[in-house]
């Protein structure tokens, strides 16, 4: 994978003020294939909602959204914007639910 | 629910279990054909679990979902995860670690959740098949080891 593809990756100037977004669910991707041009200004969930509508899924409560970074994996608050979660450049998050109650 | 029923819904439900979905999210599929879904959840520094899904009867009734090693043997002990849906078990008709989630035929088979209905949830998006492994994957990303 080339650098500049590290999911979520952190702080990039050269960014500029897009983000590259790639939404995948076990639905399908949003967009089907490659990424879409989005204002890193722009809350997370205005294409979590555009994903929902397109992939035709019914409800996603109690779903979660996350990147994988070199790190591992983290979650991402889809309330907030690209830039206040710390993202930039080429985006791929997870989304689907969270683990269900049990015990 | 008729077997052809079963199947056809099943496949409706792995249809979107792609090759780019598996590569983004670090899932093998070793097999994918009703009525069993057999996939590893990979990472790095992590070991590989390996869960079986049973979906005879689906959506009827919830995946059996079995707890495995790499190599497809059974685990005799539950991976690490502060979720609790990795059971240590053993359950009373396994005699194995089990997944304690909704969703799996283990937990609503429970006689401590018999009264927690399957038919209530299986019409959600989150306890489609994909769903489901979602959730184990979620589950397993928590723990260690």
């Amino acid at each position: 994978m080339p650098t500049d593809e590290v999911q979520g990756s952190a702080g990039s100037q050269e960014s500029g003020q897009f983000v590259e977004v790639s939404i995948s669910t076990t639905a399908g991707f949003f967009p089907a294939e490659g990424f879409n041009r989005i204002p890193a200004h722009q809350k997370v969930d205005v294409e979590l909602e555009r994903a929902k509508h397109e992939l035709k899924i019914k409800d996603t409560a109690g779903w979660v959204a996350t990147v994988t970074e070199i790190s591992g994996k983290r979650v991402i608050d889809p309330t907030k914007t690209y830039l206040e979660n710390k993202l930039s450049g080429k985006v791929e998050i997870d989304w689907g639910p969270s683990e269900g109650g049990g015990g | 629910m008729h077997p052809a029923a079963a199947k056809a819904l099943f496949e409706k439900d792995v249809s979107h279990l792609s090759p780019a979905l598996a590569q983004r999210r670090g899932w093998v599929f070793h097999s994918i054909e009703f009525p069993v879904i057999d996939c590893s959840f990979a990472a790095n520094r992590r070991t590989t679990l390996r869960v079986r899904l049973l979906c005879d009867n689906w959506n009827d009734l919830p995946p059996a979902i079995s707890l495995h090693a790499a190599d497809g043997t059974f685990l005799v002990t539950s991976p690490a995860s502060p979720t609790g849906v990795f059971n240590p078990g053993p359950h009373p008709a396994t005699h194995r670690p089990f997944i304690c989630m909704r969703g799996a035929r283990e937990y609503h088979n429970h006689p401590s959740h018999v009264n927690d209905a399957w038919e209530s949830l299986k019409d959600s998006a989150s306890y489609t098949l994909g769903g489901i492994l979602t959730q184990l994957w979620n589950a397993w990303q928590k723990g260690g080891g």
